[in-house]
């Protein structure tokens, strides 16, 4: 693979390994940097990409150096990122804090497989993990979130006496 | 619960801004074709002068005896079940007058424990409390690895070294047979120290009511550097105003600028009076109730910033908590200072057959 089609083929991928990163880090400027790490070992380990498992390669690319972002990130003062307090709340928010309260082992399954599409084949792949632990982790996180989306209609019906769906 | 199509999904999250998208493709562009070609060549030349830094090493065991000692009767306080699986390396690079040396390893189904050391060569710069940012390599590898690693580390005043254990744990047993471990070291925190520890509550009964707020400075520090607020930090974020500081001492070159309630967080800010210094300070805010604490997943934020040359002049800290929960608190601000990180390339490889686990080789073989 020379650069050029290097190039395309994450190009392509980008915006999904972003919103991986995005899921992964919770933090914009970290999953930045770690898509952009991504790069330079991807590129290191190119002649091991094998045809048809590139995507799911370039996954467990990000989620390594996302991982390392996270290690580093351990032994530095904390700064999450900070909620934006202006930010009218609506369902895709309620969704995302949802999602961002799933602990990571939850998460990255539900990230892979029903934000970006992935088979669980390759979802297993990517994240390092038997299809059996992928697809019992899918189903607790249906269940989690479930139950905190919920609990966020009730309370939106506390302050509000509407529910997401009758607004 | 409403279900939610894979686009609407996708929309909970950003996509790629295009200054990212330049980086990256600047990045390829800079990237050289054969560097894969290149990195190969270099290894097997590398494993050459290892296997002959090896056989030195072998050598120099009994000198090397009394660090190993000392780690392992460490360890086997911390850990005694890894201090008898343990394989001697004796291992040492140098960078910026610190030695590194990893005294001990073991491989071990999906587990890699590495023990380490490091001493200043040229002072005493490392201390209680210093650790270091460690990273992990397999070469030789085609696969890309997930995993976790946890590690202790502790200063022995007698040796006037830091010595640590990582463990880390791999999601399956994916490390490879017979190839080269890289465990390199891109940075040493040296000796933090906790300077004081104060209840700030005295101090916001008396001035809480009185504080004023500013917007955010253009730039922040942090331990990476200088980055621009609005990267982090919406503009409506604001903090205690620095121009009218309190001032009030509470340790040698550092004072309390402020303390107070406002967008349902507390806050705390103090002023490093003396930046010229080498010092940075960070200042932690603790409560043993759940709402305020500072683990890994908390809330608490912290933020520096001061126009200076040395460190930064100015630190905020603050987290969401409500007055009402005041009385029954156990609140702690907590002053920590240390040096600046000592920024460095220590890097060792470790064949892995050196380290495997002895029962698992034989049966292996078996």
């Amino acid at each position: 693979m020379n650069k050029v089609s290097f190039e395309q083929l994450y190009m392509e991928q980008l915006p999904g390994l972003y919103r991986l990163a995005q899921g992964i880090l919770r933090h914009a400027a970290d999953a930045q940097d770690a898509v952009q790490q991504a790069v330079l070992q991807a590129w290191q380990h190119l002649d091991n990409i094998r045809p048809g498992s590139e995507k799911a390669y370039l996954a467990r690319i990000v989620i390594n150096e996302c991982h390392n972002v996270q290690r580093k990130r351990r032994r530095t003062v904390p700064v999450p990122e900070f909620p934006d307090r202006a930010a009218p709340k609506n369902e895709l928010a309620d969704l995302r804090d949802a999602v961002d309260r799933l602990p990571e082992k939850l998460r990255l399954p539900f990230l892979l497989v029903y934000m970006e599409g992935y088979s669980a084949k390759e979802a297993a792949s990517a994240a390092g993990i038997t299809l059996f632990a992928l697809k019992s982790r899918l189903k607790r996180a249906k269940d989690v979130l479930q139950i905190e989306l919920r609990e966020e209609e009730e309370h939106e019906k506390l302050f509000t006496g509407r529910t997401a769906e009758n607004i | 619960m409403k279900n939610f199509s894979q686009d609407e999904l996708r929309k909970i999250y950003d996509t790629p801004p295009q200054e990212l998208t330049a980086q990256i493709h600047e990045t390829i562009i800079s990237l050289p074709y054969r560097e894969t070609e290149e990195k190969i060549v270099k290894k097997k030349q590398s494993h050459v002068t290892l296997i002959a830094i090896a056989m030195i090493l072998v050598l120099m065991t009994t000198a090397l005896a009394a660090t190993s000692t000392t780690v392992n009767n460490w360890v086997y306080k911390v850990w005694p079940y890894l201090a008898e699986t343990l394989m001697p390396v004796n291992l040492t690079c140098e960078d910026q007058g610190i030695e590194v040396e990893i005294v001990s390893a073991v491989v071990q189904g999906n587990e890699l424990i590495v023990t380490y050391a490091a001493r200043d060569l040229k002072g005493n710069r490392l201390g209680a409390g210093g650790s270091l940012f460690s990273d992990l390599d397999f070469e030789n590898t085609s696969e890309v690895h997930t995993g976790s690693g946890k590690g202790i580390s502790d200063y022995i005043a007698d040796e006037q070294k830091i010595f640590g254990v990582e463990k880390y744990t791999y999601d399956t047993d994916i490390i490879p047979r017979d190839g080269y471990i890289t465990l390199s070291f891109h940075s040493i925190d040296p000796a933090r120290e906790s300077l004081i520890s104060f209840d700030p509550r005295p101090y916001l009964e008396q001035y809480g009511g009185l504080v004023r707020t500013a917007s955010l400075p253009e730039i922040l520090w942090d331990e990476e550097g200088s980055y621009s607020s609005d990267r982090r930090f919406p503009g409506s974020l604001k903090i205690i105003d620095w121009n009218r500081s309190l001032e009030i001492p509470l340790a040698e070159s550092i004072t309390l600028s402020g303390a107070g309630f406002f967008d349902n967080c507390l806050h705390v800010q103090i002023h490093n009076t003396d930046p010229a210094a080498p010092w940075i300070y960070s200042l932690d805010l603790q409560d043993n109730a759940p709402h305020l604490d500072s683990t890994e997943n908390s809330t608490v934020t912290s933020l520096r910033w001061g126009d200076t040359d040395g460190c930064p002049e100015w630190t905020e800290t603050f987290a969401p908590f409500s007055p009402d929960k005041l009385a029954n608190a156990d609140l702690k601000a907590v002053i920590t200072r240390w040096l600046p990180s000592i920024k460095g390339n220590w890097k060792i490889e470790i064949p892995e057959r050196m380290i495997r686990h002895s029962d698992q080789t034989e049966a292996d073989e078996a």
